[in-house]
């Protein structure tokens, strides 16, 4: 049994089948027939899907164990999920801190998290980035990027 | 005759000839770096070219396309590292030419084949692309929705080895088309509450998060990694004699890659592979490859670079993207407004004729810059991940915004981002996903469409004769990789007997 597969199509299956239940509760207006009111074809599109996840169940549980069945370090997932995280944090900077300010600083935040201990590289690339940003976005393509309470 | 001449006389204009130059550029260096493919670079592009008009806009997107289908082949070729999935069989006969002292020899190989196998094709495309237009000209809502279904089965042989992962991928793309307004009824659905998804996801913040953001993700997963370049650039580029030496080879190339590039949602990395194992099959000396022979190089990198005009025919002639890359381009196009298809041809002939051209000119260009600026491309694989993975996230988050100004585009692409992360993980690919988000809404309205106008009669798909060759393509298309393994598995048994 391929438990990766299978938890995932588990999980995948559970997601579709609320989409599904949720779709009973889109409007439509009475007299119309059914493949024309709006709920018709992501029914179809869900069915389609369920079925799929279903040979997706059946395959994983019929396989042997999942040859590549080696656990991520510590280290890794931790780093990962720092990225992630450094990344949601650049999303809430661009809004509340700037767009520039944000870049230097998600910047700085990914490769401290990364292990760079070069600071002159950080320091660099912190700088230089939010400058071209700004050049590029603001000056040449005139997007105005949101400026937060910094800049 | 004319239309060329129009498309000719507009790229030659300042503005565009710069834009292909640009896409040219670039798409070498995003190629030559591995772990940045070409579907990425493109969708990275598309924020720059909001506030261009439609021709250099296109074109530049279509240039980079080609220009980083040949870029993947430098990493290839110097550190046995593929730049792009589509270079991987370059790595069997550049790497070891190279190492034999041979890396100019192997990078101007690459480069003349490159070029002569998108040249090729992009004289198939002018040919063909109209013409596929005219006929598809002539269908309605059921030819569409069998042809765009036949487009979606495809995918069971893009990205991922499970057909039915592929497939799953392909059929949450289209159910991520389906979030909005629906077009037919002006019901909303799955919006959640959210003013922002009543106008549905757009394509690009999607495409941006599954290609670009997920990749960064997956850098961090491999942490700090340098390559290091010990290879100088020395050997003499290809002799006249040699190049004449793989001429069979480069036209043989040149019709699977162009072949392989028109079927929906097969890409570079499948002609690549054709190429080169058509290339061994049919040398007088096979046992040579894998030691550095110059056909092992000639066959892949022309057949991929012959597969980007293919894949741009049934996406500019039938809105059908023929690989990940073009699927991003249609999706480019859109935001341009204009829509792929056969009245495209119609509606913006210039735009049309001018991409064409520009298409052509990226291939002459690439090779000037490929046979001049080897040594100069080299150089960019020693930029360390570290820097270029949080500068490239910087641009999927400031380039996102820049569609609408809105930041909700923005959280949706880092979404993208974490679930293209989590799925790869699990063995999906991203381009059957983005796939199926360019064909969901052709799908839903040409089958809704169809039932409306045939009054709910599901069999009128089987009675058009255009609808019925397409389902049967379809259902051919689905079998095939369980007839194939059927075969693959008979044999082993009678080998084992």
């Amino acid at each position: 049994m391929n438990n990766k597969d299978l938890r995932m199509a588990l999980v995948l299956m559970v997601i579709f089948i609320i989409l599904y239940a949720m779709s009973f509760s889109f409007q439509s207006s009475g007299v119309v027939k059914s493949h024309t009111t709006a709920a018709f074809f992501p029914r179809v599109v869900l069915l389609v899907a369920m079925f799929l996840t279903l040979i997706m169940i059946i395959q994983s549980i019929r396989q042997g164990p999942d040859a590549a069945k080696k656990k991520m370090d510590k280290a890794v997932v931790k780093r990962v999920a720092l990225t992630m995280a450094c990344a949601a944090g650049f999303g809430l900077g661009v809004v509340y801190l700037g767009t520039l300010v944000s870049i230097a600083l998600f910047i700085v935040a990914t490769m401290v998290v990364w292990g760079v201990e070069s600071k002159r590289v950080i320091i660099i690339t912190a700088l230089l980035t939010p400058l071209l940003i700004y050049l590029v976005f603001n000056q040449i393509l005139l997007v105005q990027l949101p400026s937060g309470i910094l800049i | 005759m004319d239309q060329l001449m129009v498309g000719f006389m507009t790229i030659m204009e300042p503005m565009n000839f710069l834009s292909v130059f640009v896409g040219v550029l670039g798409g070498m260096i995003i190629g030559a770096m591995p772990g940045l493919t070409a579907p990425m670079g493109v969708a990275l592009l598309i924020p720059f070219t909001y506030g261009m008009q439609p021709v250099p806009a296109i074109t530049m997107l279509v240039s980079l396309y080609c220009g980083a289908t040949f870029g993947g082949s430098i990493a290839a070729i110097l550190v046995h590292a593929p730049g792009t999935p589509a270079a991987a069989a370059t790595t069997f006969d550049g790497y070891p030419l190279a190492q034999k002292g041979q890396a100019g020899k192997a990078l101007g190989m690459a480069c003349i084949s490159s070029a002569l196998g998108g040249l090729f094709s992009v004289v198939v495309l002018i040919l063909l692309a109209p013409v596929l237009a005219e006929i598809a000209i002539k269908f309605g809502p059921p030819e569409y929705f069998a042809l765009a279904v036949f487009g979606l089965s495809m995918i069971s042989s893009l990205g991922s080895r499970s057909v039915v992962k592929n497939l799953l991928g392909g059929t949450i793309g289209v159910f991520i088309a389906c979030v909005g307004m629906d077009s037919i009824s002006g019901f909303s659905r799955y919006d959640f509450g959210l003013t922002h998804l009543m106008d549905g996801i757009s394509f690009i913040p999607v495409m941006i998060g599954l290609f670009a953001a997920t990749e960064v993700f997956r850098q961090a997963e491999i942490g700090i990694r340098k390559i290091v370049v010990d290879r100088k650039i020395s050997g003499l580029l290809p002799t006249w004699k040699e190049i004449k030496s793989v001429k069979t080879t480069l036209l043989r190339s040149s019709l699977i890659g162009t072949f392989i590039g028109i079927l929906p949602a097969e890409g570079g990395t499948v002609a690549s592979f054709i190429g080169y194992n058509e290339a061994k099959r049919f040398s007088k000396t096979p046992e040579k490859f894998g030691t550095g022979c110059l056909e092992g190089i000639a066959g892949p990198e022309c057949a991929n670079n012959a597969a980007t005009g293919g894949a741009m025919i049934p996406t500019m002639a039938l809105g059908i993207p023929g690989s990940g890359t073009t699927a991003v381009i249609l999706g480019a196009l859109l935001v341009h407004g204009m829509r792929p298809g056969p009245l495209l041809f119609l509606q913006h002939t210039n735009v049309v004729y001018a991409v064409f051209i520009g298409m052509f000119l990226a291939n002459l260009m690439f090779l000037g810059l490929g046979l001049g600026g080897a040594k100069i491309f080299s150089q960019i694989l020693r930029v360390p991940n570290y820097v270029l993975s949080p500068i490239i996230l910087v641009l999927c988050v400031v380039g996102t915004y820049a569609l609408h100004n809105n930041m909700a585009d923005v959280w949706i692409m880092l979404v993208c981002g974490l679930i293209g992360y989590k799925m790869k993980a699990y063995g999906f690919a991203a381009a059957p996903i983005v796939l199926g988000l360019v064909l969901g809404e052709l799908i839903e309205i040409s089958l809704r469409r169809s039932l409306i106008v045939f009054d709910n009669n599901p069999f009128v798909f089987f009675t058009r004769p255009w609808s019925l060759a397409f389902i049967i393509l379809t259902v051919v298309g689905l079998c095939m990789p369980l007839i194939t393994s059927w075969i693959e598995n008979r044999g082993q048994n009678n080998k084992e007997k």
